[in-house]
């Protein structure tokens, strides 16, 4: 089997996203409204607190319980942050293969692989790009060899 | 060959071309649905103005032409696009040419095909035409594989080359008792599901006519209406003088729904027959629109038994089936064994589909997950009442009406703590001789799935931090179909779950894994 975990550049590069998001927003509830007036920062102390909690708790646990398998007869895949998942897919269910390669993934990790089955989809986030093409190459193998 | 002679056989050659032109097109009337839906408007005036004229053509011409010129293109286009639009049918499939100018080539092979369904609406069935549907389990570009609306005859030779394989094939009919329907049907229609034929209704007139006349309409319509009730009342009932004026209008609308619903239920299954012929299942229903579907049983996706809480009390079910195609319009049904006895339902189910086991579980939910199912629904039960007292502090002269409101608002949401409580003891699931089985109840009604393993398209377990405590789990079971579709089954234990499914080789753990 198969066994892939997402990278971690895609964590950092999430994470660089993040800071410019909260940098941005920040920013905009201090000078763009200057209507909520002594109340804005409460709103900016609510929304950093929201915005730690998402980036030293949710982001870390996402990475941590990521997993996926892949194997002739099945696709094994892990994920979850609050609620934790188990997916399973026979390969026989699996129709085709959706690959999304992003300008310069392979320092930012974002790489996605779509696997799509008659009525159900498993999407494989934020992976390595080779893990990704590797991936993708030996599902193609296995629907090829199917219909040969 | 001179002379008269020569006339007539050029003749007969131009006929017998035209109605080979023809033979293979739509019906005439899809001219009429290829025009603007609001062409009437523009005819309206410009009739109105012939008359007025009295037929003077000239002169009508020359005030309006514009209108007329309009009118003639939009037309011209119609029959341009009805030109393009035709059908071939061969050995082993059925070609299809749509889309404007005819640029969409799609074929359809006979052995892909999962669902044939042809449509008579009252309208087109005067004409004598069909709406013909061809799917397959493929998610095409339209949303249906082809869609045609073509004479009966028409319909008839692609019918027959659908069902081909069958033709020497021993036939085996099941027809429900009109007298179970006609009882079940006064027990068991929703008032809910009546609104929602309703709210349909009003959707396809808003469409008909457009969203400002539309509006116009119904005004007119709900003052006449209104007018007439407050007079029949105040001649015959004087309900209004002894019931307040708003919950009047709720129970005619409870009412109204539940006819409708009746009405729709009785209609749909009137006539209906399920016939298993080979691999296909051939299903006839229908009063008022008649419905022709032909099935492929090797495609049928799965079976849902379905049931309310009454009808499980009573022993009653019906059972939908699941295949790609069917009952995929508005206002269709999937039934498969329309309502009736659990005895005659076991027993039509033995004749249309001998290969399905009877379902089979061997986990369930019980006594200790009953609050897990009933704590939603019982703090609904609380919204109204808290919801009613802050309201009746803004609204004092309201009391009454608010009061009456209050407990029709409760009904339905403790009938829901009731069925859920119920569901607390009925959520089932397990595998036998390559079937699953899935017993769940999501809002109201009580569904029993009976899946092919193979149609498993996918299987999900999840586990939040108040299940990962009490080591229960929330599983999902995905199926094959045309678009997701899947089975949510709550609370069931998490170690019998993950068990079952590795004996079943859906093993959910990377390092066990093959």
């Amino acid at each position: 089997m198969h066994k892939y975990k997402p990278a971690k550049r895609a964590a950092a590069s999430i994470y660089i996203l993040l800071t410019v998001v909260l940098v941005v927003v920040t920013g905009a509830i201090f000078l763009l409204i200057p209507l909520i007036g002594e109340y804005d920062i409460y709103i900016v102390a609510a929304y950093w607190i929201l915005h730690a909690f998402f980036a030293c708790v949710m982001i870390p646990m996402y990475f941590r319980h990521s997993m996926i398998g892949i194997s002739h007869d099945e696709i094994v895949r892990h994920r979850g942050m609050l609620t934790l998942t188990s997916e399973f897919m026979p390969m026989e269910s699996v129709k085709s293969v959706t690959t999304v390669i992003t300008p310069l993934s392979r320092y930012t990790g974002l790489n996605f692989i779509i696997i799509n089955a008659l009525g159900s989809k498993i999407m494989l986030a934020f992976m390595k790009k080779d893990d990704c093409l590797e991936a993708t190459e030996y599902i193609n193998d296995i629907i090829r060899s199917r219909k040969a | 060959m001179k002379g008269p002679r020569a006339a007539r056989a050029a003749v007969k050659i131009k006929k017998r071309r035209l109605r080979s032109f023809l033979r293979r097109r739509q019906h005439p009337i899809k001219l009429v649905n290829y025009t603007s839906k609001n062409i009437w408007l523009l005819l309206m005036p410009v009739t109105k103005y012939l008359v007025a004229a009295r037929f003077d053509f000239q002169s009508w011409i020359r005030t309006n032409w514009l209108d007329i010129l309009a009118i003639t293109a939009i037309f011209a286009f119609a029959v341009l696009r009805w030109i393009f639009v035709y059908y071939e049918i061969e050995e082993d499939g059925i070609i299809a040419h749509t889309g404007l100018f005819g640029m969409l080539t799609t074929k359809v092979y006979f052995s892909e095909i999962t669902t044939f369904s042809c449509t008579q609406g009252y309208i087109y069935n005067a004409v004598n035409a069909c709406t013909m549907y061809i799917e397959t389990n493929a998610d095409s570009l339209p949303k249906t594989d082809i869609k045609l609306v073509l004479s009966e005859w028409c319909v008839a030779e692609i019918y027959k080359a659908v069902t081909r394989q069958g033709r020497k094939l021993p036939k085996f009919s099941v027809s429900p008792k009109k007298a179970y329907l006609v009882i079940f049907s006064l027990l068991f229609s929703s008032t809910l599901s009546g609104m929602v034929l309703f709210a349909t209704f009003v959707f396809e007139f808003y469409r008909f006519l457009g969203n400002e006349l539309g509006r116009q309409v119904e005004e007119q319509f709900f003052q006449r209406v209104n007018g007439e009730i407050i007079k029949i009342d105040s001649q015959f009932l004087r309900l209004l003088s002894t019931i307040p004026k708003a919950v009047l209008v709720l129970g005619v609308i409870i009412l109204g729904g539940w006819v409708l619903s009746f009405t729709a239920n009785l209609m749909r299954h009137w006539s209906f027959t399920a016939t298993r012929c080979g691999s296909q299942l051939i299903i006839q229903s229908g009063v008022l629109t008649k419905r022709r579907h032909v099935i492929n049983r090797e495609k049928i996706n799965f079976l849902d038994f379905q049931q309310t809480l009454l009808m499980k009390i009573f022993r009653i079910n019906s059972v939908t089936l699941y295949c790609t195609g069917y009952g995929k319009r508005r206002r269709e049904i999937s039934a498969l064994i329309p309502i009736t006895t659990d005895k005659e339902m076991w027993a039509s189910l033995k004749i249309l589909e001998p290969s399905v086991p009877k379902p089979k579980t061997e986990i369930s939910t019980g006594k200790r997950d009953l609050m897990r199912f009933a704590t939603i629904p019982l703090i609904f039960c609380f919204i109204p009442p808290v919801a009613g007292t802050v309201a009746k502090l803004f609204l004092s002269q309201w009391h009454e009406e608010i009061n009456i409101i209050m407990v029709l608002s409760v009904i339905p949401l403790a009938w829901l703590l009731i069925v859920q409580i119920t569901a607390a003891f009925s959520t089932q699931m397990g595998f036998k001789n390559g079937f699953c089985t899935l017993a769940y109840c999501p809002l109201y009604q009580f569904h029993k799935i009976v899946i092919p393993k193979k149609n498993i398209s996918k299987i999900l377990v999840s586990r939040n931090i108040f299940q990962r405590r009490n080591g229960t789990c929330t599983l999902k079971v995905y199926t094959n179909a045309e678009k997701t579709k899947y089975h949510k089954l709550k609370s069931l234990p998490y170690d019998k779950v993950t068990d079952i499914c590795a004996r079943e080789g859906y093993v959910m753990e990377i390092e066990k894994a093959k």
